[in-house]
């Protein structure tokens, strides 16, 4: 077995090599992240300020589980119910060896080569409370490089809610195994300051029946890429993926999913809704892969966006490829400003423009949100993510 | 599954293994001696392909520069297609049938073998020139290597003021016009191809339609490769002057060979000021035997430029045959209120390869694209669309629709979509939708139920599904399209 430092070297080397990916790289076409990021990153501060203030994403329960990554690193660590266990992940050299495709993926090296904190979450029961994970940065300066494995076992479930939040520049990568009937449910908030640079990376490998339940709200950030990669490995296997993208200012945010569809009898749906405003730049690659063997798979993709300003810019790209012949894949796209007739409806009912145009786009959102109703604590988050989105809103108008 | 769907799907498979190469009908070679440039590539073969054709200097200057631009690029690799190779060293650049030296006046003088040829193809040319005086009759400018050896209706259309004939000829009678607009839509180092077109080109046609003109008739060029390794690399360019309108058919089938045959074309429309132009394409060159030898490697750049307010460029293609088929039908859509339109089929069986789409690039005002792509794969093929739509920030109120669907026949074979839609202007509207399937278990039921037998029905599904882009055919295509799609078709579905 390759030992953790070694591995961590020669991820060293290919990314002293190979640096940021480019736009040369196809996966990279609309995301340049060599003209945007330094090769470098300076030592992280290791003592923790007191007085950070976080803004959290809270659903609210007493129980729910605390994780905080301040500056990367994870701060202390409560007492964990049954069936929930963290470890280290230097001890498991076995869970970062890479395959060959991942040597070259950039993403994934340059976690690996400044890797600060690894820790690997097992699940082996249904887990009532919600986990709130919490990722942080003091100042522009701080870098963060994590990496968190998720394993259910069979049977075991498990409620995620994820926050993002701060300056400088963050880098998650989630790996995610769930055995048979197992079943993640998956929420990410993402909302930094407008010069935070968040590169969050999920992949997820599902066995038969097993169910992973994503929902992605960004609300600001300066540069952002949130990646999802789902294998489905086994029949019965399914992964829902929700996305909503708001974005304003100078921001570029870009949405990528890759849904590899290994095996037969599987399904996916893929929604995607982007509100741009100011100059705000926003991306959707979505790609499903069915593979030879995977018949009667059913894969949707949905991408949406609403532009509401003159210098905003949107780049999409849904792709299907299809090796196997009984399946049932769709994508559908579209792209356009407020509806003008929808607006003069609510006008001619007395509301006033702005409120008209808040309305209008909350409505455009809340299919993403109304995916939330089977989350623990539901009702409080789609609450809570409402009054996000009505501030970022009430700043646009 | 049903048992009758078990048989269609069985008898499917047989049938498409048993429809390779036997039914290529159009497969043969003609013994026609020929006089060829030595293999290879390099400025003196440039200089001896010019001087062949009597260029003037600036043209030469011209393919020199191209050449120059083409050594320093790389082959791409973007494409969904897999293929050996190319040694571009060891292809003949310049191949004409020896009986050109002296043109022949009319068809009489024509070399026999090469209407015998044309006989077989089923081109009905000697029967145009009886068929003279018949309305809406096809001039035919018939491409037989590389170098134009017939061409009907000449006059016929110079009474319109139409200029339809070789591209060689233009060079030498309108040099004007052919200076004013080579390049200008592709340009010499567009890419690797039209590098290398740009370069070696041999012949091809020219298109000039005076302001204010409906032409008269629909052009029409049938493209014949003949000599084994000849790249054959033609040019096109056809200008639609202020308020002229032209319908363009091209179509084009080879004799089965077994080593592959390059085949880089270029072609080049424009549009001025409320013109219109419409160009059909039916493509059935040797795709490959049933284990995925021989075949045509097709790499083609056509691009079309709505160069003028109200201009309108429609795409309609018909592509069944090639080994590799790396094509993308383009519009421009400069001036303000111009339309693009793209239709396209494309049928892949055995090991053929087909990566085609379209790019609408939407520059100016009120300006709208159409995409329709019906992709069908049976056998072993794979079938990819790529396209790209692109809004400009100064392109108020543009409008695009697109839709790409896929029919997958058969367990082994692929379909893919790759569309790249980007908007810098908040005004526009862009639709996609895409999907990929198989011939749905409830509509088969639903034929089958009112009394078609299984066939039947599968045909009829299969037909329905290419309808869209079969009705933007012209008439005097529509019937070769239809029996192509049907032989490629009807016997890969039962």
């Amino acid at each position: 077995m390759t030992s953790f430092n070694h591995m961590q070297q020669e991820a060293k080397e290919i990314f002293a090599a190979n640096g940021w990916p480019n736009k040369r790289n196809e996966d990279w076409h609309y995301t340049d992240l060599s003209a945007r990021l330094p090769s470098s990153f300076q030592n992280q501060s290791l003592e923790l300020s007191e007085d950070v203030r976080l803004d959290k994403l809270t659903c609210d329960i007493e129980d729910a589980l605390q994780l905080d990554f301040i500056n990367g690193l994870l701060t202390e660590v409560e007492e964990l119910p049954d069936g929930l266990e963290i470890s280290a992940l230097i001890d498991h050299p076995e869970l970062v060896q890479q395959s060959d495709e991942d040597v070259t993926d950039p993403l994934l090296y340059a976690n690996l080569a400044h890797l600060e904190t690894g820790i690997v979450i097992d699940v082996s029961q249904v887990i009532e409370e919600p986990m709130e994970i919490h990722f942080h940065n003091t100042s522009s300066e701080e870098a963060s490089f994590v990496r968190i494995v998720f394993r259910l076992a069979e049977g075991a479930s498990l409620t995620l809610l994820e926050s993002h939040s701060g300056w400088g520049h963050t880098q998650l990568v989630s790996d995610v195994y769930q055995h048979e009937d197992s079943m993640l449910r998956h929420l990410r908030l993402h909302q930094a300051e407008d010069t935070q640079v968040s590169l969050l990376l999920n992949r997820v490998s599902l066995d038969a029946r097993a169910q992973y339940h994503n929902v992605a709200i960004s609300l600001s950030g300066g540069l952002g890429r949130l990646e999802t990669r789902v294998t489905f490995n086994a029949p019965g296997s399914h992964a829902g993926l929700a996305t909503a993208l708001l974005s304003r200012g100078k921001q570029h945010i870009d949405i990528t999913t890759r849904l590899n569809h290994l095996s037969a009898d599987t399904t996916s749906d893929t929604v995607a809704r982007t509100i741009l405003d100011d100059e705000a730049c926003g991306i959707f690659q979505g790609k499903v892969i069915v593979h030879q063997d995977a018949q009667r798979v059913e894969a949707t993709q949905k991408s949406d966006a609403l532009m509401l300003s003159a210098d905003a810019m949107m780049n999409v790209k849904p792709e299907l490829e299809i090796y196997a012949d009984d399946v049932a894949c769709a994508h559908g796209s579209a792209i356009g400003e407020i509806d003008h007739e929808a607006l003069f409806f609510l006008r001619s009912r007395g509301i006033g423009e702005e409120a008209a145009r808040i309305m209008l786009v909350e409505g455009f959102v809340s299919e993403i949100l109304g995916r939330l109703d089977d989350f623990a604590a539901g009702a409080v988050l789609q609450e809570n993510l409402l009054k996000r989105v009505a501030t970022f809103l009430k700043k646009s108008a | 599954m049903s048992q009758a769907k078990q048989n269609i799907e069985k008898e499917t498979v047989e049938k498409v293994q048993s429809l390779a190469g036997e039914k290529y009908k159009y497969g043969f070679s003609t013994d026609i001696d020929s006089e060829k440039a030595p293999k290879g590539l390099n400025e003196d073969i440039i200089r001896f392909i010019s001087a062949k054709k009597e260029e003037p200097e600036w043209l030469l200057e011209w393919r020199l520069d191209a050449f120059e631009r083409w050594l320093t690029m790389s082959e791409p690799e973007w494409a969904m297609v897999d293929y050996p190779q190319i040694d571009y060293q060891d292809l003949y650049y310049y191949s004409a049938p020896k009986s050109m030296d002296d043109r022949p006046e009319t068809l009489d003088e024509v070399d026999p073998e090469l209407l015998r040829t044309y006989e077989k193809l089923g081109i009905p040319l000697y029967e145009q020139e009886v068929l003279a005086g018949v309305k809406n009759r096809v001039a035919v400018d018939a491409v037989f290597d590389s170098v134009s050896v017939a061409t009907t209706f000449r006059e016929e259309l110079a009474t319109a003021g139409v200029i339809f004939c070789s591209f060689s000829e233009a060079v030498k009678e309108h040099p004007e016009l052919v200076k004013k607009y080579l390049g200008t839509v592709v340009p010499k180092s567009d890419n690797y191809f039209t590098a290398l077109n740009s370069a070696v080109f041999s012949d091809g046609s020219f298109v000039y339609i005076p302001p204010n003109t409906r032409c008269p008739m629909e052009l029409s060029t049938y493209f014949r490769i003949n000599e084994p390794n000849t790249g054959q690399f033609e040019r096109t360019l056809l200008i639609a002057d202020k308020g002229s309108y032209v319908s363009y058919l091209e179509g084009c089938t080879a004799p089965m060979r077994d080593e592959n045959q390059l085949h880089a074309a270029v072609v080049e429309l424009v549009a001025l000021e409320d013109a219109e132009i419409k160009y059909s394409t039916v493509q059935n060159w040797y795709p490959g035997d049933e284990e995925g030898r021989g075949g045509i490697y097709n790499f083609v750049t056509k691009r079309g430029d709505c160069r003028e307010n109200n201009a309108k460029i429609s795409w309609t293609q018909v592509e069944t045959g090639s080994a590799i088929t790396w094509k993308y039908p383009s519009c421009i859509l400069r001036g303000d209120n111009t339309v693009g339109e793209f239709y396209s089929i494309a049928i892949g069986n055995n090991y053929q390869q087909i990566d085609s789409g379209t790019k609408m690039i939407h520059l100016g005002k009120n300006t709208s694209s159409r995409i329709i792509s019906k992709g069908i794969s049976a056998g072993k093929s794979s079938n990819a669309y790529r396209g790209q739509v692109s809004i400009h920030r100064k392109a108020d109120k543009a409008r695009n629709f697109t839709q790409c669907d896929s029919l997958l026949i058969g367990d082994t074979c692929s379909a893919h979509t790759v569309p790249y839609i980007e908007t810098k202007n908040p005004s526009a509207i862009l639709e996609h939708e895409a999907t990929t399937s198989k011939i749905s278990d409830d509509q088969l039921f639903y034929c089958q139920q009112r009394g078609l037998d299984a066939e039947e029905a599968v045909s009829l599904i299969v037909n329905g599904f290419c309808k869209d882009v079969l009705q933007h055919l012209p008439m005097e295509f529509a019937v070769e399209a239809q029996k192509l799609v049907g032989i490629s078709l009807e016997g890969s579905v039962g």
